[in-house]
């Protein structure tokens, strides 16, 4: 009789014995459920890192980069008045932020979020959309967007609810809420 | 690096023919049923063994000789895939049922040998009577070991094509977070050591490599489950049906 062995494929990974039987159910489960499309496709730690990543960025390299832009132009406006802006983290936290700079950069995050081949998660665009107005409103008084009063503050909650939200950003979003209710920005 | 590997590997590899067919070559007299035998043997022993894997308590002979005497009584000797009928459902569960009635036989019969003593003592009866436990527990682990050996065979054929396309870079990133993760219980690598570990410029392209490898994962693990079903529409009711016996 042929001898038939349960080892060829057995020895692709071999089985941790330590792991009960609902662990190893449960590693299984979760790896099937990261194929469901249903599924988000990023961790808030995922999210963290990328946020963080984004907001330390160059700003311009990646302003330069967007079509119809002129990267020579955005560096004299990341250094016009003596600005050292080199981060999206440096213009969005600057108590008197260039506003074509800002306008710019949510412009930008608009591409990023509605492009399907962007390389930023959409979630981390949209941080990055919002945070340009809130930082406009917030240290220019200025609203640099279309949106109505109830779209900017939808927009503004859906980031406060972010687990994942930088605290700076988190408070930045506060005050800019604050100012839409009180009508403390034009 | 081409900037959509996604569409660039959306070929398959080659299907196998469907379980059942494979079943019924394997049950004809035809020459070609030993090949098709083989093929199903070298699917379906893994599943049984990572089973049996489940209890420490079995030793690998005992093992062995559950899996070699059901190989030689149940499905050659007494021709068990003729008695198989698609109709009846899914033949992972009938494979499994007649499995669970060899272990009980094999139970009965060293129990009877223990009380004669001088006969050949195949499998011990106190080892499989103490090893195996709970019926219940014993079909969760058979499917555990299913879908584990459904999961590894997407992983295999992924990797196989990452090779072939030069996309290393995918594969690493999917073992890493996904793979060793989830298979195996080890710590995913931080996004930080994994763009220094491919030398690629941000998280968030390591984040795309991982979207990507999913996508692929999901189209392999697809065409692996396909090859299991009667029907391709049957694929994402067969998923959601995996899920439901790990819970």
């Amino acid at each position: 009789m042929k001898e038939f062995h349960a080892t060829k494929k057995d020895s692709l990974t071999p089985l941790d014995s330590t792991r009960t039987l609902n662990e190893e159910a449960n590693g299984l489960l979760t790896l099937l459920n990261e194929m469901d499309p249903g599924e988000p496709l990023w961790s808030g730690d995922d999210l963290t890192t990328i946020l963080d990543h984004q907001l330390q960025a160059p700003l311009i390299v990646d302003l330069g980069s967007m079509q119809g832009v002129d990267s020579e132009h955005v560096r004299q406006l990341a250094s016009a008045r003596g600005l050292v802006l080199r981060s999206f983290e440096d213009l969005l936290g600057h108590s008197n932020p260039p506003l074509q700079l800002l306008v710019l950069t949510k412009e930008f995050a608009k591409r990023n979020l509605i492009s399907p081949r962007s390389a930023i998660p959409r979630e981390v665009a949209r941080i990055l959309y919002f945070s340009c107005i809130a930082s406009a409103m917030v240290h220019s008084r200025k609203v640099i967007s279309q949106l109505g009063t109830d779209e900017l503050m939808e927009g503004f909650s859906w980031c406060l609810q972010r687990p994942w939200l930088k605290p700076e950003l988190q408070e930045m979003f506060e005050q800019a809420g604050g100012l839409l209710v009180k009508g403390g920005a034009q | 690096m081409p900037q959509d590997p996604h569409s660039e590997m959306q070929q398959a590899p080659a299907t196998h023919e469907t379980r059942w067919s494979l079943v019924a070559l394997a049950a004809s007299p035809e020459d070609s049923s030993v090949n098709a035998m083989d093929e199903l043997l070298q699917i379906y022993l893994p599943v049984l063994k990572g089973m049996l894997n489940r209890w420490p308590q079995l030793d690998e002979s005992t093992k062995e000789d559950l899996l070699q005497s059901f190989v030689q009584k149940r499905i050659l000797e007494k021709q068990l895939l003729s008695k198989a009928d698609a109709s009846k459902g899914r033949f992972r569960n009938f494979l499994f049922r007649s499995f669970q009635n060899h272990i009980v036989d094999e139970c009965r019969k060293s129990a009877n040998t223990k009380r004669s003593p001088g006969k050949e003592n195949l499998v011990s009866y106190d080892e499989i009577q103490g090893g195996i436990g709970e019926s219940s527990e014993l079909e969760k682990a058979y499917n555990v070991s299913w879908v584990r050996n459904l999961l590894e065979e997407g992983c295999r054929r992924l990797e196989v094509e990452c090779k072939q396309k030069d996309r290393m870079d995918l594969w690493v990133v999917f073992c890493e977070r996904l793979k060793k993760p989830f298979l195996e219980g080890a710590v995913p690598m931080p996004y930080g050591e994994l763009v220094e570990l491919l030398d690629i410029e941000s998280p968030s392209q390591a984040s795309n490599l991982l979207v990507t490898s999913k996508r692929l994962l999901r189209k392999y693990l697809e065409d692996v489950i396909r090859e299991t079903v009667n029907d391709p529409t049957e694929i994402q009711a067969e998923v959601q049906f995996l899920k439901k016996c790990l819970k």
